[in-house]
This record gives C-alpha cells, structure tokens and sequence, in this order.
C-alpha cells in the first residue's frame, strides 16, 4: 500500500509503506491514523531533500531496525559508513545538512547518524576558523566571549 | 484526497465535516528560513550527535575531540552550554595520567664536636647523619625507638635499637614487601648514620625512588674489616679498632687489601678508606678518612652500616658503636585545583618538633644553631611549558662528567669517581669536622653516583617498562602543564601541626591507583600555588601501615596522624621543610618543570656550589656541599581519574582549624 508524502513545497510522492516507515515519524503517524489514503504533508522537507530521503530509505528497506543500546554506544565511530551511504552523502554542504535536518524531523535514525558522521568528518582536523569558514557559520561571540571560552576550556587543550 | 497542510497549522476538514488524518495528527512544523548548516549547528541535540561521533577512544583521540569540540562551540554561543557538557563528559571518562613533580630535600648534619658522649667517648665525633624520620621506628613497630638514644650512647644500647635505628625509615620501608599494607617507601636516597669516629663517616643505604630503582632486599651484611695501618687509627678498650674488626671477619669476607678498594695518603696526611661493607656494591659502601696526624682523637670509632650492626653487636658488645638518628621530616602540605581542570597539588613540608629526635640531633651537630632548612630554599618560579624537554646545561662546579645510564651525562660534573681516589681537601684536622665534612662532601658524591650507577639502571628500566604498559595513555609527547616549583623559605621555631613525613611517599607508592594517589587539599592556596599561610609540622607522624588501598583507612590514619602529632607536638621546632609538589598531565612537561627547578635553584643563592650527583629521566639530584643539602627532584606517573576529580582530592584542610585545635 503507498504513502503519498506531500514536500513542503507541495509535491506529492508516492512510496511504498514500508519504505515510508523507515521513518518513525510517519511510522508512528500511520499507526495511529489507520489505513487511510490522506497524503502526509512534510512541511519542513523540500521537495528535493525528500526526494534524497526516499532514496536513501528505498536502499535501506530491508534492514534490521537500529537497536537502541547499539546506537548509544558512546564511541561511535565516524569511519564506519557505508560504501552506499558515502556515496549517498557526496552532495553540497546545504543538501548535507538539509538531509540531517530532514532525517532528525522525520526520525529517522540511519540516515541522521550517516550524516552526522559526515558532518564529523568533515570537522575533524579543521581549527575552529575553517570549520566556521566551511559552514559559512558566523562567529557571534565576542572576542571577549571567545577569550573566556577557551580559557574556560583550558582543560580540553592537549597541546 | 488532495489535502495540504499550510504553514499556520490549521486543521482540516474533509467534506463529511470530519477532520483530516493527517492533521489530527499534525507534524507539520514551520520551516527554518536559516541556512541549514545554521540550524544543525543551533540545534543542540544534532550538535551532540555529531560530536559523539568524533573519536575518543584514546588519549590521542580524546584530544582531537577535544580540539573538534573546542572548535565546535565556537560556531555559535547557542549551544556553548550544550557543548561544554557534552565535550567535558567526554573528555572525563577517559583516564588520564598525570606526572607529579616532587622534591626531597634531603638535610645531612655538619660534622660536630659533640663532646664526651655517656659512653665514654671523649674525642671528637663526627656524626655524618642523615635526616631520618623521628617515627620510622614507631611507625613499622620496630624494637626501640630512634628518640631514646642519645648521644655517646655505648654499643650495649645501641644495640638494642641498632637494628631499628640504623636500618633507616627508608629502608624499613623498602623491606616492607610489596603487597602488604605498606608498599614500599621511596623517593629518598639514605645516608645511614653515622660516626663517632674523628674524620670518619660513611654512608650507606641508598634507597632510591621506587620507579627509579629495583628494591632487591638488603644483602646479608658481612663482618667490617680493615686493614690496620699503625699510626692511622688508635683505638681504645672503648672503641673498635681495625684489629677488633678484623679479628670479626667471616672467612666471607674479602681479604683486607680487597676490602679497602682504596687507601692514599694525602697531601696533607690524612689517610682515605674506602670500603664496601657488603657484597653490594649498591647497597653498602664505606668511605673513611682518618687523619694520622690527629693524636687529639685518642678514641676511634667506626659505625657500621645499619645492616651490620646486629652482627657486630653480637661480638663487640664495648664498641662504640652508635647510629645517630637525626630527625628527618618531609609533612607536606597539598593542593589541588580542579577548577579549570588543571590538577595542581601543592605541598609544603613542614618543620618538625623537637623531639627527641631533634634533641639529639642537636647533640651531634645535626640541628645545631645552622639550621639547614633556614640556609637553604629551594625555589622555583613560574614554569612556561615547554613542547620538548629542555635541553640542559651543567652548572656543576667541576669537570669531570660521569654518565650513570642517564642520557645526561653531560651535566653530571659534581664529582668524578677520582675525586675518591684524591686526597681529601681539607686539611684532615681532626676537630675541624665541620671542615671535613665539606670536603668529603663531594667524595660522597662521587661514591653516591657510582652507587646508583647500577641501580639507576635497573630504575630506567623498570620505569620503561611501566611507560610501555601505559603508553596507552602517554602516547601524546605534549602536554597540559602549567606549573613552578617553588620551594619557599621556611623560617624555624614556629610551632608544629604536621603531616606525616611519609605522606608524600603515599602518593607515590600507588601511581597506578588513582584512588590512592589523593592529596590533600588546601584551599588556602592562591593560584599561583603559593601559600598564603604556613604551618608546622611534626615529625612525629604516626604508622602508615594498615590497608593503604582503602581510602578510608588511608584518611583516617592522616587524620590520626594528625592527631598524634598536636598530642605529641611540644611546640618547638627543629627544622624547616618546604616542598611543592604538582600534577603535570604529561611527562615532557612534567620533566621540563624538573629541570627548571633544577636549574633555578642552583643558580640561586642557596643553591650554589651544589652539584647534580644524579640525573636520570625521572629525577634530578644535587648535592650542595656547602648546605649538606641533597636535593632530589622526581616525578612519577599516576593515573587522574578524571570523572570524579574531587575524589582525587582527599580531604579539605584547613591548618587554621589544625593550629586551632591544637
């Protein structure tokens, strides 16, 4: 039986529930809602994060879901991903992080975890100038801020 | 069914009036105009997602997450808090090992005219003494106690206690087998007292830090001899003569012409001796200078090394025989700042009652109107970290270097092995012990470093070894180090509270058990380390048996300790102590801050004319002829478990609330 997913920018798509369930959200919805033919609107997903989510959750059907105690694992590695999902994660920066955001909202643990072990990738070794640079974040602390951060932080310095 | 859900969140009605599925259940949720990296950075649990993700399995790891997370607060100040705990937790749950830089000073009393002892001895004594613990005897349950004997005392009552007084705290310690309640004791190298004999002291007993030196129990003490040389040594009923000793010796024994390794009339005619006592060369050692012209010293003694008094003792029940105990304290007082997780252990020694101990130290010269403690400070100053151990210069006064399995032999100059084989300076008068003993200073060096010349090795490497095991979490060649070594000046005749002597021995027997490796804290100090406020201690600490591996029992006998010495304190003091001791996260620093206070302090007043008898990796040490002061700076590993940083600190003391009680 399909699931129309409805993007935020108001395209339908049709999958198949048991690939729509890969995502706890619409898992948890579908459940409570019954058998109904109403499309899930996905208000926060575009249209073309959605269409990257659908393909990562059609490859995915099959497995076994996450067990909880196995995902808590405090040391977590972030060379672990899959062939597959690296590849699946070679997009620009904004679709990067657009999928991550796409994945927490719709719940959908897999998927959030390959792109926060990209992300992490992606941090690792840079000073915190690069990193802000490589997001295009904007420092808002203070010089005065930042100098009390690191001095609070001294700890953390393995120099 | 085309149904939507628009961006106000209204609910939907299908055309039977009833509401839509999907809003009944409404996920919708408004869209975050702010770029995506933006949000996933602003968003707290997806910042901790990521984070957990970077690696920190290993000390080396555990840096880099820390750099990552260090650099990911910085992204914005919206998750700073969040980081912060994150990182911290993480960071924490990682072992860390710590080095402690600690310093000894060793005091050795001047040579004194200590005049007619009860014995009878009625010449000039030289009492070569090492500062021993007032309590090592009390402390192991020992037969006798070091602060009953007094000066002149005969050999029939030194040897009820001879064996307990001359076997140094250090060494009852170092017999004390690994596995009891007591782990070996070290950080200290013993010259065993003494002499009574005019020009003749000796020194044994070298007990070295245990990470420095393999503890082989003590050898089985052979009977002194000597070669008699007429005219060099008279000797009297009272006294034990060379033929005395002689006719003592075991058929063990090596012949006379190999006992004396070395015999050389100099200059100016004092005749020097070199014996070994055992068949350790390491363990017992005997240098003795008799000056052959000095008829005023009608009665000649020669101690023993502590091993072999029972021995002697035995067979020569009117021998002068006599070890001298001389009140050694090292209470110290500790710091630990945690507060930006920097580890910081400060510790200040302190000074000692007077004691019996002292009394009879004072007896012997060796608490005499000099005070050695006031003469001389070790001090330190603000440490800048280094990436890469210093590269160290000689400021030895003499030439010749020796290279003890140290890496540093370059630096090693206070005295050659031929400075043994010299005559000794000084004008061999026989009551100018003072003077004596400042020219036999440096001989004692040179025999202390060939001494430990095989042990050191030993200690380098079973130190290695222990690196290896840990380099697990020494892998980072770098390091967090903040420290100084400052060891103030103390002034003398404050009254006492104490810490036990021994207290700073605790926290290096247990370098692998951070549950052990507590230290006091005391919040009375400043940032920088220093003290605001000083207090005394006595010597008088009380045993340090008993489960050491039990906190518990740990704090509570400190805290007996404690008690004991404000009961047994009689306000007076002997001598002044002062140490600092500090954590250093990581051995280079750690090292560097060693050899920065090395070098500080013998570019200081009170530290000219010593020189380094001893440079090893972990330790450095100076012997200053002119103090009689053996200045031992070490560091040890230990593990800091950083998860519970307030249990690394043992308890808050206050020595207002100390000096109050008392």
């Amino acid at each position: 039986m399909p699931v129309i997913l409805v993007s935020s920018d108001n395209q339908d798509f049709k999958v198949d529930k048991e690939v729509a369930e890969r995502s706890i959200l619409i898992k948890n919805m579908l459940e409570d809602v019954g058998e109904s033919d109403s499309p899930i609107p996905l208000p926060n997903v575009t249209a073309a994060v959605l269409t990257k989510v659908i393909e990562y959750c059609e490859h995915h059907r099959n497995d076994p879901v996450q067990v909880p105690e196995e995902t808590d694992d405090p040391r977590k590695r972030s060379n672990d991903i899959e062939e597959w999902d690296m590849k699946f994660m070679q997009v620009d920066q904004e679709m990067l992080f657009e999928i991550i955001l796409a994945a927490n909202y719709l719940d959908i643990k897999p998927l959030l975890d390959v792109g926060c072990k990209t992300v992490a990738n992606i941090i690792k070794g840079k000073t915190p100038e690069e990193i802000r640079k490589a997001f295009n974040i904007v420092n808002d602390f203070t010089p005065e801020e930042e100098a009390q951060i690191k001095k609070e932080n001294e700890w953390a310095e393995d120099r | 069914m085309d149904t939507s859900t628009d961006n106000n969140d209204t609910t939907h009605f299908d055309n039977g009036g009833n509401i839509d599925p999907a809003a009944q259940i409404n996920i919708a949720q408004n869209r975050d105009d702010r770029p995506a990296p933006v949000v996933v950075m602003g968003t707290a649990e997806l910042v901790n997602h990521i984070i957990r993700y970077l690696p920190a399995s290993s000390y080396r790891s555990c840096s880099q997450i820390n750099r990552d997370w260090r650099s990911a607060i910085l992204f914005t100040s919206l998750n700073y808090m969040t980081f912060n705990t994150g990182a911290q937790q993480s960071f924490e749950s990682t072992p860390r090992r710590i080095f402690i830089l600690s310093a000894y000073i060793l005091q050795y009393s001047e040579a004194v005219d200590t005049g007619l002892p009860v014995g009878g001895v009625s010449a000039n004594q030289f009492v070569f003494s090492c500062q021993t613990r007032a309590d090592s005897v009390d402390s192991y349950g020992s037969s006798g106690s070091n602060s009953d004997h007094k000066s002149g005392e005969s050999i029939g009552h030194t040897g009820t206690s001879g064996r307990s007084s001359g076997m140094s705290h250090l060494q009852r310690h170092h017999n004390h087998q690994p596995g009891h309640d007591v782990e070996p004791y070290h950080s200290f190298h013993t010259y065993q007292s003494s002499a009574i004999v005019p020009n003749v002291y000796y020194k044994t007993g070298i007990q070295l830090p245990s990470h420095l030196s393999s503890p082989p129990p003590l050898p089985p003490p052979p009977i002194l001899a000597q070669q008699q040389r007429p005219g060099n040594v008279s000797a009297t009923d009272a006294t034990l003569t060379t033929d005395q000793m002689l006719a003592f010796r075991t058929p063990l024994l090596p012949s006379p012409r190999e006992f004396w390794t070395d015999t050389e009339l100099s200059s100016s005619g004092l005749h020097r001796h070199e014996a070994d006592f055992s068949n350790d060369l390491h363990r017992s050692s005997m240098m003795m200078a008799v000056d052959p012209t000095d008829n005023s010293h009608s009665h000649t003694q020669i101690l023993l090394p502590p091993h072999g008094l029972s021995t002697l003792q035995q067979q020569q029940q009117q021998s002068m025989l006599r070890v001298v105990p001389c009140p050694y304290e090292l209470p110290i007082e500790g710091s630990i700042q945690y507060g930006q997780s920097i580890a910081m252990l400060r510790k200040r020694s302190r000074t000692s009652s007077r004691s019996a101990h002292s009394a009879d130290s004072n007896s012997t010269g060796g608490s005499n109107g000099n005070e050695p403690s006031s003469t001389s400070v070790m001090q330190g100053g603000s440490y800048i970290p280094h990436a890469s151990p210093i590269k160290e210069e000689s400021s030895s006064p003499s030439g010749s270097a020796m290279a003890y399995g140290s890496p540093y032999a370059a630096g090693v100059a206070s005295s050659s092995s031929s400075a043994m084989m010299s005559p000794v300076g000084g004008g061999g008068q026989g009551s100018s012990s003072g003077q004596m003993s400042r020219s036999s200073g440096k001989e004692l060096a040179s025999e202390y470093q060939r001494a430990l010349l095989g042990q050191n090795q030993q200690q380098l490497q079973q130190w290695q070894r222990e690196q290896q095991q840990d380099i697990m979490m020494d892998t980072t060649s770098g390091g967090e180090m903040r420290g100084y070594t400052d060891l103030g000046r103390r002034s003398s005749g404050t009254s006492s509270a104490s810490f036990p002597a021994h207290y700073n021995q605790h926290q290096h027997h247990h370098p692998h058990h951070p549950r052990n490796d507590r230290h006091h804290h005391y919040p009375h100090h400043d940032q920088a380390g220093n003290p605001i406020e000083s207090f005394n201690q006595a010597s008088t600490s009380s045993s340090i048996g008993g489960t050491s591996s039990h906190h518990h029992h740990h704090r509570q006998q400190h805290q007996q300790e404690r008690q004991h010495v404000r009961q047994q304190q009689p306000g007076g003091t002997s001598r002044n102590w002062s140490m600092t001791i500090q954590t250093y996260y990581y051995q280079t620093r750690a090292f560097n801050a060693m050899i920065v206070a090395c070098r500080e302090h013998m570019l200081s007043s009170e530290g000219q004319g010593g020189a380094i008898v001893e440079k090893t990796e972990t330790s450095r040490i100076i012997w200053n002829e002119t103090t009689r002061q053996e200045h031992i700076w070490t560091i040890t590993s230990t593990l800091m478990d950083r998860t519970n940083p307030g249990a690394f600190v043992e308890a808050d003391y206050d020595p207002h609330s100390e000096m109050d009680s008392a």
